[in-house]
């Protein structure tokens, strides 16, 4: 028991001595310029729901008819993606607060097979730039690692079209305009000059997790 | 230094490669099974419902002086789904699953528009129904989802037989059903060729979608054509060999 108290009194005793011995941490060295790249699997506008563009899908006799169950039946869906892709230029202020101005991208297929010889029936596709500014306020700022969260707005500028891959008659629509926004609880960006990162969050440019390497200067 | 270049690249070399989001190749596809399901619950299983709404509706006419009598009646049939304030001697509704039937100017004959109608399509069906005694009806309908019937059309001609008491059963069934969608002109025509389909009249409120016996014959035509039985066995549908 005695032995119990005597080690207790000397970590208490200890924890003075080992604060004023301890390594001061360097200054956070505050780069103002960063480029990065990001790529996320999940793309925000396909998570969504963008069915490639219906009008421009052209017509489709559709599930609720005859003629489209039979149409469905003849052929297979395959949907393809990108992925997501950001490239944006950043400008620290200060420790904590950022601003981003990126340029995003993300593009889809949908194509229809025959079942019968895996021959490309018809293709619709979509395709869409988000300009978009982001605010960044950084909460934890070390040399090495930075952990920070973020809110982005923007525009998407949707491109769809659709075709028969035979004769290659379809029809396009003219771009589109769509509200953009992502919200990035958290992320985490590690390196110094040359840094990797990765992200949560949700909203129209990726859902889920995104990964980029970047250089500040 | 190297690590991080080589992460990098395949990370790139991944996000890059794209992603199959969605394939629906390895699914199996029979697509007389989903046009029958379609047509039997679009536009069969309502004369179903019509014939349970006449049967009860051509009886209550018989005792509607007696409210008593022609409540217990209606609870009878449509259980919960019965609200004695939607009977009326002109008329009497009963959804989410029925819909609403009405007297005509000759008696014996009433005009029924069933629950659901235009729902999942365009046709806004309004069917006439005439008694024919013995709790046998007369079911018949010309609709379409626009004057010129030139893209959904809709036509019914149909005796049903409820005198069993726990079964409607069809004497005969003709429907006949067009539709004009994205340059595909097809026409479906459904009959019940043998004994008829069969199925349990609702009790208390308890329905039974599909025919506990029976054959449909189906007959496309038009840019898609087919030709093929759909039978039921105990509210199972299947497609016949």
């Amino acid at each position: 028991m005695n032995r119990f108290v005597v080690i207790i009194l000397s970590l208490l005793l200890s924890f003075p001595l080992s604060a004023g011995v301890k390594r001061e941490r360097p200054p956070f060295d505050l780069r103002k310029h960063e480029f990065a790249l990001s790529g996320a699997v999940f793309p925000g506008r396909y998570a969504f729901g963008y069915d490639f563009d219906s009008d421009a899908a052209g017509h489709d006799a559709g599930y609720g008819s005859v003629a489209g169950l039979y149409d469905d039946a003849r052929t297979y869906n395959k949907e393809r993606v990108t992925d997501s892709w950001v490239l944006s230029y950043t400008y620290n202020f200060t420790d904590a607060f950022s601003l981003s101005a990126g340029l995003g991208y993300e593009g889809g297929w949908s194509e229809y097979y025959s079942r019968a010889d895996d021959s490309k029936i018809r293709v619709a596709e979509c395709h869409y730039i988000t300009p978009m500014v982001t605010a960044r306020f950084s909460w934890l700022n070390r040399n090495l690692v930075r952990m920070y969260s973020s809110a982005g707005a923007g525009v998407s500028v949707a491109f769809a079209k659709a075709y028969n891959v035979a004769d290659g008659t379809g029809n396009a629509k003219s771009p589109q305009a769509h509200l953009s926004l992502q919200l990035t609880p958290v992320g985490i960006s590690v390196g110094r000059d040359l840094f990797g990162f990765f992200e949560i969050g949700v909203g129209t440019v990726y859902v889920g997790g995104c990964l980029g390497i970047g250089y500040r200067f | 230094m190297r690590k991080i270049i080589y992460a990098t690249a395949v990370f790139s070399a991944l996000l890059l490669s794209g992603c199959v989001m969605y394939s629906d190749k390895d699914e199996e596809e029979n697509p007389q099974l989903d046009v029958s399901d379609m047509m039997y619950v679009r536009y069969v299983a309502p004369l179903f419902r019509t014939a349970e709404l006449a049967d009860f509706f051509d009886r209550y006419q018989t005792v509607r002086d007696d409210r008593e009598q022609s409540e217990a009646l209606g609870a009878g049939c449509f259980g919960e789904y019965f609200i004695s304030g939607n009977l009326h001697y002109e008329e009497f509704s009963a959804y989410p699953m029925w819909g609403k039937i009405s007297l005509t100017d000759t008696p014996g004959e009433y005009v029924c528009i069933p629950a659901g109608t235009g729902l999942w399509d365009d046709i806004d069906a309004e069917y006439s129904v005439k008694a024919l005694g013995g709790r046998r009806y007369s079911i018949s309908c010309d609709a379409s989802d626009d004057t010129d019937k030139e893209w959904k059309s809709l036509s019914v001609d149909a005796v049903i037989d409820c005198s069993s008491a726990v079964f409607s059963m069809t004497e005969s069934l003709y429907v006949e059903y067009e539709e004009d969608i994205a340059e595909d002109k097809v026409t479906v025509v459904m009959t019940s060729p043998g004994s008829g389909l069969s199925v349990p009249l609702c009790s208390n409120g308890q329905v039974s979608l599909y025919p506990s016996d029976g054959v449909l014959h189906f007959e496309i035509s038009g840019d898609v054509v087919d030709s093929f039985d759909a039978g039921y066995r105990d509210g199972n549908p299947e497609i016949l060999d």
